[in-house]
Formats: C-alpha cells, structure tokens, sequence
C-alpha cells in the first residue's frame, strides 16, 4: 500500500466511525433546521389565532407603545421591543420587560393594534427551532453536542471527498434498480456532492453564530484572566453597538414622537448603503426615567443576506441622535456568514432552496447510514450481529421516527382543545410530550420489528401528513382552497408540503413492499434450492 | 484506541482555542480591536480544528499524532496564557 492509500484508509475508517456515530444526532439537526427554514409558517399553522392577513397601512408606533406603558397596570415597565409586520409574521410583536416578572412576548393586530390572544404552542420558532440549535437538553449539553456534531459534518464532507476517486462519475450514476447496498451508496453520493458547499457552510456558519459559545476557551484565555468583565460590555459595543446608558434613577419627560425618528435612521441608511433602507426593530429602554433612550434597528434587512450591523441611538426626551453605530469589516463579515444561516432575507426562491438542500442532506445522512447497515449484512451474513442490529433500528427511529413525531406534534396541536391542561400540562408542553413519546415509541417498534419497520414507518407517515390536513381543516375551517384564495399563503403552504410529504412516503412504502417481496422470493429459492441437494 | 480518539477530538479543541487564542493576542499586538482579532481566529478556528482532527487520524504512526496534538495544545494554551497578561494588561 501507498502511502495515499494508508491515508484513504484511516480516512475511510474516520467517515465510517463519525458517520454511524453521529448520523442520527445530525439527521435530527438536519431535519429540524430544514424545518426551521419555514418556522413562522409553521408558528401560523399551529397558532391559529395568529394567522391574520396583512394589510399594507403604516403604524402608530406613539399609539402602540403608549398602550403597552399605560396597560402595564401595576407592574411596571422597563424597556420594550417592537418588530413591525412583515410578510412572514402578519402582526406586530413586541417584547417586554417588566420590573417584576420579566421578559414576555405579546403580539399585537397591525389594523387594530389590540392584542392577539395568547398563543398554545411552542410551534416552530419556540419548538422546532431552538431544536436544532441545542436539541432542548438543559445545562447547554445540546449546544455542545451540536457544536460537536457540526464539526463532524465538516469532517466527513472533507474525510468522504477524500475517500471518492471518481467524483465526477459517481455523481452521474444512480443504480436505483439495483441492490439496496448498491442503490443507497449511489444516492448517498449524489446527495453529497450536490449540496456539498451548502452542507459545508451551513455547518460553519452555525459554528460562526455560536463563537461567543464554542470559542470562549480562547475568549476566556484572551480576555478575562484578570476576572474583569468589562470586557463583556466590550464585545457587545464592538459588535452589536450596544450603547451603555444605564438607567439615572430620576424621572423622565415624555417620551418624543417615534415616526421622525425611524425617518432619520433610515435616511441615514438609505445615503450609506445607496439602496432603501426600512428598520425591523425599535427598541425603547429605561422607559420613564431621564436616561430613557430609543434604538432603531436594521437586523434583517431586506435583500441583503448580512444582518444586525446598522443600530441608531436617540435620546428618548429630546429624540437627539446619541450614536450611529457602524460595524467593523470584520463584524460585518461575521454578520455575513450568519445572515448566509438564518435565511432572514427576502427572497422566497432562495427559501425554498434551503428548505430543499436541506431534505436532501437528510437524505445523504440516511442512505449513507442504510448503506453502512447492507454493508455488514452482506458481510456478516443474514445472521446480523447485535451491533449492526442496534445501528439499524438507531437509524429507523432517527430517521423515519423523528418525521412520525415531527406529524404527532402537528396532530397533537388541533386535537388538544385551547387552554386544556391534563396533569398540570398546558397544551404547548402536552404537544411537546406528544412528539418526545411518539419518538420513543418509533425507537421501541424499530428495535422489535428491525426487519419490517422501515416499511411500517413509512406506512404511518403517509398517514399521519393527510390527516394533519384534513385536522385542519375541520377544526380551523381553513381548508387549501380556502386559503389560497383568502391570500394565507403560509397555510396553503403548509398544508401543500404535509401532502406532497405523505404522497412521498407511500411512494417508499410502496418500493419498499416490492423490495420485501422479491427478497422473499429469493429467500425461498435460495431454500428451495437447498432443500433439493441432499435428495439428488 | 478509545485514548486515541479522545486525545485527538478533545486534544484538538484545546490546540485550536490555544492557537486562536495566540492569534488573537497577535493580531490584538499588531493593532486590530481584541473583538475584532478573536473573532477573525475563532471563525477561521473551526476550519483548523477539522484540519486538526484529520491530521491526527491520518498522519503517519512516526509522527505521534495524538501525543503531539495534546502537548502542542498545552503549549500554545500555556504561551497565550502567559502572553494575555503581558499584552492585554500593559
């Protein structure tokens, strides 16, 4: 051997080894964040009362905050975040933190401006989302796994490029009509190398995000050996401008009309980066008190995949401009790489893009695992050792499981009534154990019935999709017709893709069935066969 | 085997935060913001500790990789360590 293939080999050996053991903790991540791509799509198809239709007006914002501070009632009111509507999130959302209790989200109607009842699930930004971030397993342990297993994406994507030969070729050849093993290497082949810059910066990109998380071993070393935190306001400053003006302790004029304001921002925006520029987020903090102060943000902007650089300050008495924060290149790089993450831009191709590239990297993480498990079958024989056994149903239940339980939780969201609680649950968290049980239960029926279960499962997703619809539709009354032509275009959607998913499912159930069957056949001629010996 | 795999994986990351560490206190002497210098080694970190990890499993046995991955890692840590003192607090 060669010193090339030496290294071929450990590398095969390293792809194998972080493929099997990390596969299934990155399905979940890729499933999850393929999801995430349409969260507030989802948030509108499992909070009902919040799928309003936009109508295109301008917004009091002296109107609204002076209602959030004057019904603040007893408690009072601090500082206070407000994002306009957009054509993802039909309302206005605000964010408020109160002296006693803190932090609480509410949602306001855009035309009315009256509050929009409570939500009951956790949906796609508070369940789905934060999922594939940190896997909602407490003490930051999540965060460190998907970290970890990011930066085993990358490594495989480097080890699998280095281990083919035949790129090129392998990316025009799909066998479909061939062996399992064969087929299911084919397709893991093409799945990789399709996407494979985007599976590449998606996993870096999410790293880049969390910095402040995985590099604060450095950071720590760098910054803080002297136990001084002022460096923390530091980084903040350096990064997000975050302007340092506590509260005086004294009270405060009214607070100065909010509309010129944003006007000024903008305007100044709009001469720096020569295009229109429309902020995305106001905030007011140390709400009547002599140090009150207003920012204006652009997080989010528009055609632009860079995101959280352009922050202006304005006193909140005398509406005078404290500070027009512009970040460093290298910020706005960092910028860059996240906004490249959060697809927060306006461009719905490109959503669909993601949501697709995605799928498919799911699809590259399963066959590579299928492929690995018909690997051993055919070496070990039909006998299957326990490990291979083990790996197997891990894989069904991290694969077919999490989308059965990803369709329970959607399910579990119309069946459960509005305010229900069952043993001191409320209905976000029951449909959150809903999703964990159904998942626990694919893993069981996976371990129990290794042989047929992929099939099964396949079988319950096509089920599950329709009937999620067809839920919908009864209790909502929004059924596809009805909100295409009503203009809620986020539930059509989703209705749409819950079809066409389970049309996709019974199609593998389906090849699946024929697959079972003519292994069968073989099987019973293979017996046949011996069976025939010992009488010649 | 299982030592191997540890030292690589867990050696690695200590190697990568001591050489973005010593970057950023570099690049931090050479006159950039110390946000600015970390951040720009933290990201590029990442790309290194994949170097790193391949490097260790894939390097030839005379190289001692996981051995050298740990005791480059104690030594650039322990040389940051020292130079964040003198650098950051003069």
């Amino acid at each position: 051997m060669t010193r090339m293939d030496n290294f071929r080999a450990s590398m095969n050996w390293v792809h194998t080894w972080a493929g099997v053991v990390i596969g299934a903790l990155l399905f979940a991540m890729f499933w999850m964040g393929s999801l995430s791509v349409f969260d507030k799509e989802i948030d509108r198809w499992m909070q009902p009362e919040s799928r309003l239709v936009l109508h295109d007006q301008t917004i009091d914002y002296d109107k609204a905050i002076f209602n959030l501070v004057s019904g603040a009632g007893d408690e009072k009111l601090l500082s206070l975040s407000i994002s306009p509507p957009s054509d993802r999130v039909p309302f206005i959302t605000a964010y408020a933190y109160y002296e006693g209790s803190g932090y609480k989200q509410l949602r306001l109607n855009a035309d009315t401006g009256d509050r929009i009842p409570e939500p009951q699930s956790l949906a796609g930004s508070g369940f789905i989302f934060p999922f594939h971030f940190m896997l909602h397993i407490p003490a930051g342990l999540g965060y460190w796994l998907v970290g970890f297993a990011a930066l085993a994406m990358m490594t495989l994507l480097v080890t699998g490029i280095i281990i083919h030969r035949k790129i090129f070729v392998d990316f025009f050849t799909f066998r479909p009509k061939k062996k399992i093993r064969r087929s299911s290497l084919d397709l893991h082949n093409v799945t990789s190398v399709l996407f494979l810059p985007f599976y590449f910066l998606i996993s870096f990109s999410g790293l880049v995000i969390f910095a402040g998380w995985y590099a604060s071993l450095p950071w720590g070393i760098a910054n803080d050996l002297t136990g001084d935190n002022t460096e923390q306001l530091y980084w903040a400053a350096d990064e997000y401008g975050y302007l340092e003006r506590s509260a005086a302790g004294e009270p405060g004029a009214d607070l100065v009309s909010i509309a010129p304001l944003i006007a000024e921002a903008e305007a100044i925006w709009t001469q720096r980066y020569n295009q229109p520029a429309k902020m995305d987020r106001l905030q007011v903090a140390n709400i009547g008190d002599a140090n009150s102060y207003i920012s204006v943000f652009r997080t989010f902007p528009g055609r632009r995949v860079e995101m959280g650089r352009d922050a202006v300050f304005f006193d909140g008495a005398t509406g005078e401009l404290i500070k027009d924060f512009e970040a460093s290149p290298i910020v706005v790089a960092r910028k860059w790489i996240e906004g490249f993450h959060f697809v927060q831009f306006r461009h719905w191709p490109l959503r669909w893009l993601y949501f697709v590239a995605g799928l498919t990297g799911c699809i590259m993480i399963a066959t590579g695992f299928v492929f690995w498990t018909a690997s051993r079958r055919k070496k070990e024989g039909e006998t299957q050792p326990i490990k291979v056994r083990v790996v197997e149903a891990i894989t069904i239940g991290s694969v077919t499981g999490i989308i059965i339980s990803t369709g329970v939780f959607l399910i579990a969201n119309r069946l459960i009534p509005v305010g229900e609680t069952v043993l001191g649950q409320t209905p976000e968290m029951l449909e959150v154990t809903a999703f964990y049980l159904a998942w626990i239960a694919t893993f069981l029926h996976a371990s129990l019935r290794t042989n047929t279960a992929w099939l099964e499962q396949s079988c319950v997703i096509a089920i599950l999709a329709p009937i999620a619809v067809a839920l919908n539709w009864l209790t909502t009354g929004d059924h596809i017709f009805a909100t295409l032509s009503e203009g809620k275009l986020s539930i059509f959607g989703m209705d749409l893709v819950l079809i066409a998913g389970g049309g996709v499912a019974l199609m593998a159930a389906m090849r699946l069935t024929e697959n079972n069957k003519r292994a069968a056949d073989t099987a019973r001629q293979m017996r046949t066969t011996v069976q025939k010996v010992p009488a010649e | 085997m299982a030592v191997r795999v540890i030292s690589i994986l867990v050696g690695g990351y200590a190697l990568t935060g001591g050489i973005t560490a010593l970057g950023g206190i570099g690049l931090h002497a050479a006159g950039l913001p110390l946000s600015d210098s970390m951040l720009l080694t933290s990201m590029l970190g990442y790309l290194l500790y994949v170097g790193i990890v391949i490097w260790g499993f894939g390097a030839p046995p005379k190289y001692h990789p996981s051995a050298t991955i740990v005791a480059s890692a104690v030594a650039t840590m322990g040389l940051a360590a020292i130079l964040s003192v003198g650098v950051i607090n003069a």
